[in-house]
């Protein structure tokens, strides 16, 4: 495949517009997430089953991969990224998890990743992560509006720490 | 007002937008790398975005829509002035493609979708997602992941 020339520059204030726009769209679909309820989920009583088994996953990831820089503290700075990603995830679920009342209780959800082995170094926290990823795209399949999105992104982020863990 | 439908098939058409942005785009920045990991980078993502338009295109018509056709051009959001440029573009690239994918996972589950098109906009927003953080390792390497990507 040969790549052509660069094409010249027809529309530039197009291109922004619908960057914009997308922009928009996905600010908008963070917000309903983050910040007010979602009219689409109507805010049921409890939370939903795939909340606490989130909470679970991310509490575990950090756990692991705190026990990882602790067995090898020269992981530390390759590592601290992913920490302070899977930091952010725990707290905007922990948000999300008091729309809903009490918090549940974590570790006891379906779908979590408890029984999986304890991450050792690398090759530990990358498995974790993938299993992670896998489970949370599940449940963001089962989620409703804004939620779905938001665990969509979470499982995305979580296979990107699996890729940069190869 | 707009309906859930036309909302869901506008975040549809905008996803197919961003690949057809996508596929020009390294067409564009392709040239400007110099590094032949990174060109051979490029043409592996530029070829998957291909496949992801035309898979998404026949989605659209399979669900009875029209799928938009491409812009004439897609003008550059800034001069591609070398290696870097390219590579600046290529990870914004990915980040539009993830947040159009990613708004279409939040739109499919916010009424009735075809069926599978939830998995299939979370599997292209994931997708976006890693070849975004392959991008930013070569311009961040010290920070190449983001917490939420399609934000």
């Amino acid at each position: 495949m040969n790549y052509p020339e660069p094409h010249r520059l027809m529309s530039r204030r197009a291109w922004l517009g619908s960057a914009g726009l997308i922009a928009a769209a996905a600010a908008g679909g963070a917000l309903v997430a983050l910040v007010r309820p979602d009219p689409v989920s109507g805010h049921p009583p409890g939370a939903p089953d795939w909340l606490s088994a989130a909470l679970a996953r991310e509490q575990q990831l950090l756990h692991g991969l705190d026990a990882a820089i602790r067995a090898d503290p020269t992981l530390g700075v390759r590592l601290a990224p992913l920490r302070a990603d899977h930091t952010a995830h725990l707290q905007v679920l922990q948000v999300l998890s008091s729309r809903y009342g009490p918090t549940p209780a974590t570790g006891s959800g379906s779908g979590a990743t408890a029984s999986a082995p304890a991450s050792t170094g690398v090759a530990g926290v990358r498995r974790a992560e993938i299993a992670a990823s896998r489970a949370t795209a599940v449940a963001a399949l089962t989620a409703v509006g804004g939620d779905a999105g938001l665990l969509a992104s979470i499982a995305a982020c979580e296979a990107t720490h699996a890729a940069v863990l190869t | 007002m707009t309906s859930p439908t036309q909302t869901l098939n506008a975040a549809w058409q905008a996803a197919l937008g961003t690949e057809y942005a996508a596929v020009f785009y390294y067409g564009a920045l392709g040239p400007q790398l110099a590094d032949a990991g990174q060109i051979a980078l490029a043409r592996t993502f530029e070829e998957q975005h291909r496949e992801l338009r035309d898979r998404t295109a026949a989605a659209l018509v399979a669900a009875g829509q029209s799928p938009a056709p491409p812009q004439t051009d897609y003008p550059l959001p800034f001069a591609l002035a070398g290696s870097v440029d390219a590579q600046r573009l290529a990870l914004a690239t990915e980040s539009s493609c993830a947040a159009a994918w990613r708004y279409l996972v939040t739109t499919a589950a916010s009424g009735r979708a075809p069926s599978g098109l939830r998995q299939a906009a979370s599997d292209a927003l994931t997708a976006s997602a890693i070849r975004a953080t392959r991008w930013r390792s070569i311009l961040h390497p010290a920070q190449p992941t983001v917490p939420f990507p399609g934000s």
